[in-house]
């Protein structure tokens, strides 16, 4: 009876170690592949069967830097990266911390702040086209900035007012009394405890403003296209280039998943902050 | 150090009234303890004192001067909460000090406050520690000592002992008024636990439904309840009530629904009354060879005292015996009680009946 109870539970480990491999395998695989097609000629990308042993080559890098001049996409979706995320943070987070703790009617906000994240990109990107063509700010770093920051800050104000609601309103009680002014009760009282929740949204919006291709395809050309974008020149008449679209898709992706590895302990805090008491 | 006077307070949330008009004093020095059910307005009270939460209404003054309009750091009062609300990310000194660093006070000035503090407090070896890695005991003397250093004109007390189990909470309770009696300081207290109100108050002010019930000395509300409401609340166990015909105006003679005598040895006048509602303590009881007559139901034994749960005439009754008795479920015994401890109170309106 034991024998066959101690069988059983392996057979479940068995079974549920194979569907985590597999899972596992659905989600690295393309990225694995786009990987190896970045190092790998293009011939060697489109040969059948697929090849998994090969010269491995750093041709599509060098295209995409001495041809392509991929080094001003990315110098761009820097810039509008990190400016975006800083300018997302610092307007979110009072706000967030004000709904959380110190406005008694944020009811009808918060609800405005959700039916914006309804409307879908595509629905409103032949006005912002128009606008940022009658203000001339076509292919300007800041149409993109204004945009992704207008996107994003719905978002991350209904991110840390959870956050913010973690923490209880009597610290706030306290630190009144005690002789903080409201600002002060935000950056001496507030933010030190809700710093990993703040930093999980900022790993958030930089993933979300790094990755943007809409805007960026709309409201670019030639002077602030983003990385995202540079892809679009490789499908070309005599075919794709697929080790530099390889090569691109690499250092794409690359930063976000080193910020992201970087600020992992916060976003596991931030994630989790006051599931356990 | 001063006085605090609350002149014809209200306190209005919208339509809904929860302190219409409350007026009483705070000597300078003296420890006044708020009591009442929950809900009844005395954490709102004692918040509209700290500046937390708007008057409604009426006037607070600190001595001759009116505080309505003055924000909460400008009161001079230092509050402590039921949940300690300490800074999870400050250690205990830095806790202690947070006031003073804000008001920018020299270093050693605030070195020297908070170790003082510490010090009253048992707290010297415990400075460097975050909140986290204290007992709720001690979290407890760090939120007063965030008070002490301030040295505020008053202290506030919100309900800080409901956090923390019977024993610490006694301990606790000792610790409190001991700093009281050292540091002189006017405190306001609030509590729902009429046992704390009883040891630790220079007076006591009884709330129900936003209205002083009574205020007085502990010992004043016990001998002398003003109403039914604050001769159950105060004591415990609570005052035993017993429906009562009168039988004889101008003579101590009273009788339950259901028959059975009750003894009153120094009664008011009751003309005009026919009715009143009996009130005897537990602890007024004793067991006699005559009284009245009484069916014991649970004998609890508690090591000390013994506590009866009995029926009068079918009517549940606590009797407190403070010796051991030898009675068992089931046996019928004689209640007689102590000469001059019984209440009369107006069924009616429930106030007492004074004569």
């Amino acid at each position: 009876m034991a024998t066959s109870s101690k069988t059983n539970r392996t057979s479940r480990k068995l079974l549920w170690t194979l569907f985590w491999c597999v899972l596992a395998f659905v989600y690295l695989f393309p990225y694995t592949w786009m990987v190896l097609t970045g190092f790998r000629h293009g011939v060697d990308t489109i040969s059948m069967p697929p090849r998994f042993i090969f010269e491995p080559t750093l041709a599509g890098f060098k295209h995409l830097f001495e041809v392509t001049g991929f080094q001003k996409y990315i110098i761009n979706s820097a810039v509008v990266t990190i400016v975006s995320v800083v300018l997302v943070i610092g307007v979110s987070a009072p706000a967030a911390y004000a709904l959380a703790h110190v406005s008694r009617r944020g009811g009808a906000l918060l609800v405005a702040i959700l039916i914006a994240r309804i409307i879908p990109a595509i629905a409103i990107g032949v006005p912002v086209y128009l606008i940022a063509t009658r203000l001339h700010q076509l292919d300007t770093y800041q149409a993109l900035v204004v945009i992704n920051v207008a996107v994003n800050i719905p978002f991350a104000i209904w991110l840390m007012r959870s956050f913010f609601m973690e923490v209880h309103p009597t610290l706030r009680e306290a630190a009144i009394s005690d002789g903080c002014s409201e600002w002060q009760v935000f950056t001496k009282i507030m933010l030190p405890l809700v710093l990993g929740g703040m930093l999980a949204t900022a790993v958030f919006v930089f993933i979300g403003v790094w990755n943007e291709f809409l805007f960026a395809l709309i409201l670019t050309t030639s002077v602030s296209p983003t990385a995202p974008l540079a892809m679009l020149g490789f499908r070309t008449q005599y075919g794709v280039q697929w080790d530099a679209v390889g090569a691109a898709a690499f250092l794409v992706s690359t930063p976000v998943i080193v910020f992201a590895f970087i600020m992992q302990r916060y976003l596991v805090q931030g994630m989790t902050m006051g599931s356990v008491k | 150090m001063t006085d605090v006077t609350i002149r014809n307070v209200t306190k209005r949330y919208g339509a809904l009234t929860v302190i219409p008009q409350l007026s009483f004093k705070i000597e300078d020095g003296e420890f006044v303890v708020l009591v009442g059910p929950s809900g009844c307005g005395k954490s709102t009270l004692l918040r509209m004192l700290a500046g937390l939460e708007e008057i409604s209404g009426g006037d607070l003054l600190m001595g001759a001067e009116v505080i309505n309009d003055r924000p909460a750091k400008e009161r001079d009062m230092a509050i402590v909460f039921q949940n300690y609300a300490l800074y999870p990310h400050m250690t205990v000194a830095e806790n202690m000090g947070f006031a003073l660093k804000l008001r920018k006070r020299p270093r050693a000035e605030i070195d020297e406050r908070v170790d003082k503090a510490a010090a009253i407090l048992g707290l010297a070896k415990l400075l460097d520690r975050y909140p986290r890695a204290l007992s709720g005991g001690q979290r407890q003397r760090v939120a007063m000592g965030r008070a002490i250093v301030r040295d505020p004109q008053v202290f506030l007390f919100d309900e800080p002992l409901s956090n923390l189990d019977a024993k610490l909470r006694v301990q606790m309770r000792a610790e409190i008024k001991a700093l009281h009696q050292r540091l002189k300081i006017t405190t306001v207290y609030v509590t729902h636990d009429q046992i704390e109100a009883m040891t630790m108050a220079d007076k006591i002010v009884v709330m129900n439904e936003g209205r002083v019930e009574q205020m007085g000395t502990p010992l004043e509300l016990y001998d002398r309840p003003a109403n039914i409401f604050v001769a159950g609340f105060i004591g415990s166990p609570s005052m035993n009530f017993l429906p009562a015909t009168v039988v004889l105006a101008n003579s101590p003679a009273l009788k339950t629904p259901e028959g059975v005598e009750l003894p009153v040895d120094a009664c008011p006048t009751l003309t005009g009354r026919s009715e009143v509602t009996y009130g005897i303590r537990p602890e007024h009881l004793e067991l006699g060879e005559t009284g009245i007559p009484a069916e014991v139901v649970v004998v609890e034994p508690t090591g000390s005292e013994t506590q009866l749960y009995v029926t009068v005439g079918g009517r549940d009754v606590v009797v407190v015996l403070r010796d051991r008795a030898d009675v068992r479920p089931g046996e019928k015994i004689w209640l007689r009680p102590r000469k001059g401890s019984a209440h009369l109170f107006d069924p009616n309106s429930g106030a007492r009946i004074t004569g």
